[in-house]
C-alpha cells in the first residue's frame, strides 16, 4: 500500500507531511543509569541545574559525567554541561582525559572549554595542560585561550613549549 | 508566597500621587523607514512614578517605551489609552502564572514595554497614550522616589500585521569573525533561522560587524550591562543586536540569552542577545549539520524572546505564556507531546537518538506577537 500512497502523493504534487518520527529503538543511545539521569537533567535550560543537581544521588558521578561527555551527541549542551562539571569540580581526577581533550582535534570543544578554565586550576595542572594544548592539534586556538586566561597571572608566552 | 509578599510590598509602596509627567519630547526623530522616536527625560517625584505620554497618530501600529536610570530599578505600572481607560496594569499580571511581558518586574535599571502585545489587545487609536513607570530599590519592590529617568518612545506606523521583517546585526566578539568555520556555520544557522521564521511570515535582514568585545560574554543585566550597552552602540536604528561569543556567563552550556523580553530597540544595558558558539558546537568544537540546525533554532528562539515571545510553558510546567493557542499543559509528558516542537519550548526533546527533534513550530498567536513588535517592519 505504501507504493500506492507515494504514487498518489506524487501524482497530486503534494509534499509529504514533515512528520518527525522517532527512529527505531535499536538506534537509541544506551547509557548507564547514572549517565541517563545526568543526560535527562542536562536538558533543562531554565533554571539550569547545578553540577550538584546534575549528579545528585549518583554513586560514581565522575564516571557518569564522563560517559555523558564522551557518548552523548545531542544536544551539544548536554555533553558540554557534563564536561563543565568535570572541569570545574574534578579537574585533577580527570587530568589524563583533559590532556587528551586539549590535544586532539576531535575533542577541540572540550579542549577549549578546559582552556577557558585554566585560571581555576592549580598552577601546575594549568601549566601541564597549556603545554599539551600548544603541542596538540589546534595550537593557535589554544594559544589565544591560554593568553586570555593567564595574562593576569603570568607574562604571555611563558607557557610556550 | 514570595510573589504575594512582593505584591503586598509593591502595593504598600505605591501611592496615589501621580508623580511627574515626563517633559515633552526634546529630541524627536525617525528610526528606520516607519518608526518615529521621541527622547525625553523626567523625574519620578515623591510618588516614585513617571507618566510618559506617547502621541499616536492615525495609521500607527504599535509603540515601545524604553526607560533607563542610572540610580534605580524600573518597571512599567500601567498603560492608559487616549480615553483615559487603563488598558494594562501590573496588578492584573504580577502574580499570574501566565506571562505577557517582563516589564512589570523591576529587576534592572531599565524597562521596556511594547504595545499592543497580542492580537487580542486593542489596536492603537489616535491620541495620547500614557505609560506609567515606577522606580524601585534593588529589591524590585520598594519604591524609590525622586529618580531621573531617560525615556525613548518609538512608534511604528507599519500597518501590515500579516508579514514583516526584523533587522539583525550579528556582532562578532573579538577575533571570532575571522574564524572561517564559525562564520560559515553561523551563516548556515541564520539561513535555517530564516526558514523557521518564515513560518510566522517574518523575514530577516542581517548584516555582520566585527568588534573587540571579549568572547567570554556576560549574562545580560547586572554586570553584563556595560557589554550590552557597548554592543548596542554598533546597531543602526531599529536593529536587533546578536553578539556571537565563545561562552556566556562562563558557562559552556549556555546556548544564548536574550537581554530582555521584549528587547529594546535603542542602545541600553539590555539591548542585545548573547550567544555562546561553543555550547552550540559541542564537545568536538565542530558544527555538524545537526548542530547547525540547533544553532539556527537557538537564534530563532532567543530573538523570538526579544520580539516578545515567552516560553509556551516553563520547564517546571507551572507557568505559561498568555497566548490562547499554546495550551496550558500540565506535566512533562503532556507538555512535550503538545508543545515540544514549538520554537519557544524551553528545552530540547527526543535527543536520545543523537539528534534532537526540530523546534520550528510557531502558532498564530505567537506570530501575532512578533508582527506587533515595534522593530518589525
Amino acid at each position: 500500500m505504501r507504493w500506492l500512497a507515494i504514487t498518489l502523493a506524487l501524482a497530486c504534487n503534494t509534499p509529504e507531511p514533515q512528520v518527525q518520527e522517532a527512529p527505531p529503538a535499536e538506534t537509541q543511545l544506551v547509557l548507564s543509569d547514572g549517565a541517563r539521569a545526568i543526560f535527562e537533567r542536562s536538558l533543562i535550560r531554565d533554571p539550569e541545574p547545578s553540577c550538584a543537581e546534575l549528579t545528585e544521588g549518583i554513586a560514581d558521578p565522575v564516571s557518569a559525567l564522563l560517559e555523558v561527555a564522551e557518548r552523548v551527541q545531542a544536544p551539544p549542551r548536554s555533553g558540554m554541561r557534563a564536561a563543565t562539571c568535570l572541569v570545574r569540580e574534578h579537574a585533577s581526577a580527570i587530568e589524563p582525559t583533559m590532556t587528551r581533550w586539549v590535544s586532539e582535534r576531535r575533542t577541540m570543544g572540550y579542549g577549549l572549554l578546559a582552556l577557558d578554565h585554566l585560571d581555576r586550576f592549580p598552577p601546575e595542572l594549568a601549566d601541564r595542560l597549556s603545554r599539551a594544548a600548544l603541542a596538540g592539534d589546534f595550537p593557535d586556538a589554544a594559544r589565544r585561550r591560554i593568553e586570555r586566561r593567564t595574562i593576569e597571572h603570568e607574562e604571555p608566552g611563558t607557557l610556550a613549549p | 508566597m514570595r510573589c504575594l509578599i512582593a505584591l503586598l510590598l509593591l502595593a504598600a509602596c505605591k501611592s496615589e500621587d501621580p508623580g511627574e509627567d515626563a517633559g515633552t519630547g526634546d529630541d524627536a526623530g525617525v528610526l528606520g523607514e516607519a518608526i518615529r522616536t521621541n527622547e525625553t527625560s523626567g523625574n519620578t517625584g515623591t510618588a516614585g512614578e513617571l507618566a510618559v505620554t506617547v502621541s499616536v497618530e492615525e495609521g500607527d501600529r504599535s509603540f515601545m517605551v524604553v526607560g533607563t536610570s542610572e540610580e534605580a530599578h524600573l518597571a512599567v505600572l500601567a498603560i492608559d489609552d487616549p480615553s483615559g481607560a487603563t488598558i494594562l496594569r501590573w496588578q492584573d499580571w504580577y502574580n499570574e502564572r501566565r506571562y505577557v511581558t517582563n516589564a512589570f518586574w523591576a529587576t534592572r535599571q531599565a524597562t521596556v514595554i511594547n504595545w499592543p502585545i497580542r492580537d487580542i489587545d486593542p489596536a492603537l487609536v489616535p491620541g495620547d497614550y500614557v505609560v506609567h513607570l515606577g522606580s524601585y530599590r534593588a529589591d524590585g519592590t520598594t519604591s524609590r522616589p525622586d529618580i531621573d529617568v531617560d525615556v525613548t518612545s518609538l512608534i511604528s506606523s507599519d500597518q501590515d500585521v500579516e508579514r514583516g521583517a526584523i533587522r539583525v546585526l550579528v556582532l562578532w566578539a573579538d577575533g571570532l569573525g575571522e574564524d572561517a568555520a564559525l562564520v560559515s556555520a553561523t551563516e548556515a544557522a541564520i539561513a535555517h533561522w530564516a526558514d523557521v521564521w518564515e513560518g510566522a511570515d517574518m523575514a530577516l535582514e542581517v548584516r555582520y560587524e566585527q568588534s573587540s568585545i571579549d568572547p567570554l560574554l556576560p549574562y545580560p543585566g547586572g554586570m553584563g550591562g556595560p557589554v550590552l550597552l557597548e554592543a548596542s552602540a554598533f546597531a543602526e536604528p531599529g536593529e536587533v543586536v546578536v553578539i556571537i561569543g565563545e561562552l556566556v556567563n562562563d558557562d559552556p552550556s549556555q546556548y544564548g540569552v536574550s537581554g530582555q523580553l521584549p528587547g529594546p530597540l535603542v542602545p541600553s544595558t539590555l539591548s542585545a542577545i548573547v550567544v555562546g558558539w561553543l555550547a552550540n558546537a559541542g564537545g568536538d568544537g565542530v558544527f555538524s549539520d545537526n548542530d547547525i540546525q540547533l544553532y539556527g533554532e537557538v537564534l530563532a528562539h532567543e530573538v523570538g524572546h526579544y520580539a516578545g515571545l515567552f516560553h509556551p510553558v516553563e520547564s517546571a510546567y507551572d507557568a505559561w505564556d498568555a497566548l490562547d493557542d499554546t495550551p496550558e499543559c500540565g506535566g512533562q509528558r503532556a507538555c512535550e507531546d503538545m508543545l515540544g516542537t514549538n520554537l519557544m519550548f524551553p528545552y530540547s526533546i527526543g535527543c536520545a537518538t543523537g539528534m534532537c527533534l526540530s523546534t520550528t513550530g510557531i502558532t498564530n498567536d505567537q506570530r501575532a506577537v512578533m508582527q506587533r513588535y515595534t522593530g518589525t517592519r
